[in-house]
């Protein structure tokens, strides 16, 4: 069996967005809890982004779009 | 402010007074005067590839087109719900909630990055241009749309 390889979706601080719409994008397309949403929200704004997911290059790329469609700024990046 | 959004069963409850609709019935307009160039299409296009521009640029061959259709649509819903609002209160299904919540917020980050409002923080406590007073506004539409979007998150799901 072939292992794949993971990408991280990565999510960038972006001054505009309000910290409570992020955390409901969060919930919303990852399925995370109030607690752990916020949590990664606060790591985003503390220290300039966090990894909200980590996927099959595929769906890493089908989850930035979202996140694009969502108005963040996210990226993918090798693991 | 005399804008409501309230969690229901079936989706959100919405109402608007005539100031709120006038400015919401105005944003597709807005919307659907992007063009491709400026800095407001870079802001709603960022890449996904930091640092690899090939992989880039089939990124964006690929799926650019898609996130203008899904902006679109956004815009439509946004249209059909500000018609609808003008005859009184709505109810929401919640993906037509989420597209109306979609759709402002890409009209306020259009507006930002068009007027060089990079950062809230930059923003007055009292807005005192026409500009930050509708971002401001916008930012409070999110506010009571993600509100009564999240009480629905938080509501179990009858079994």
């Amino acid at each position: 069996m072939v292992a794949i390889s993971p990408w991280d979706v990565v999510v960038w601080n972006d001054p505009v967005n309000l910290m409570s719409y992020v955390v409901w994008v969060f919930r919303s397309l990852f399925g995370y809890g109030e607690q752990e949403a916020t949590r990664l929200m606060l790591a985003v704004h503390h220290e300039g982004r966090a990894v909200v997911a980590s996927e099959p290059r595929e769906q890493a790329e089908l989850a930035v779009t979202r996140l694009h469609h969502h108005g963040l700024w996210a990226t993918l990046e090798r693991r | 402010m005399s804008l409501r959004c309230e969690a229901t069963e079936q989706g959100v409850l919405l109402s608007a007074g005539s100031m709120e609709l006038s400015v919401l019935s105005a944003l597709p307009e807005f919307l659907a005067s992007i063009d491709g160039s400026g800095p407001e299409a870079e802001r709603l296009h960022p890449p996904a590839y930091r640092d690899d521009d090939e992989a880039e640029r089939e990124f964006q061959r690929l799926v650019g087109d898609d996130l203008d259709g899904l902006h679109r649509a956004d815009a439509t819903e946004l249209a059909e719900v500000t018609r609808r609002l003008g005859h009184g209160p709505i109810e929401l299904e919640v993906a037509q909630a989420e597209s109306l919540l979609r759709a402002v917020g890409t009209a306020r980050l259009a507006l930002a990055a068009r007027t060089g409002l990079f950062d809230l923080d930059e923003l007055p406590e009292t807005p005192s241009t026409p500009q930050q007073t509708l971002v401001h506004f916008l930012g409070v539409v999110q506010e009571s749309l993600v509100g009564a979007l999240s009480d629905r998150l938080d509501t179990p799901s009858p079994s």
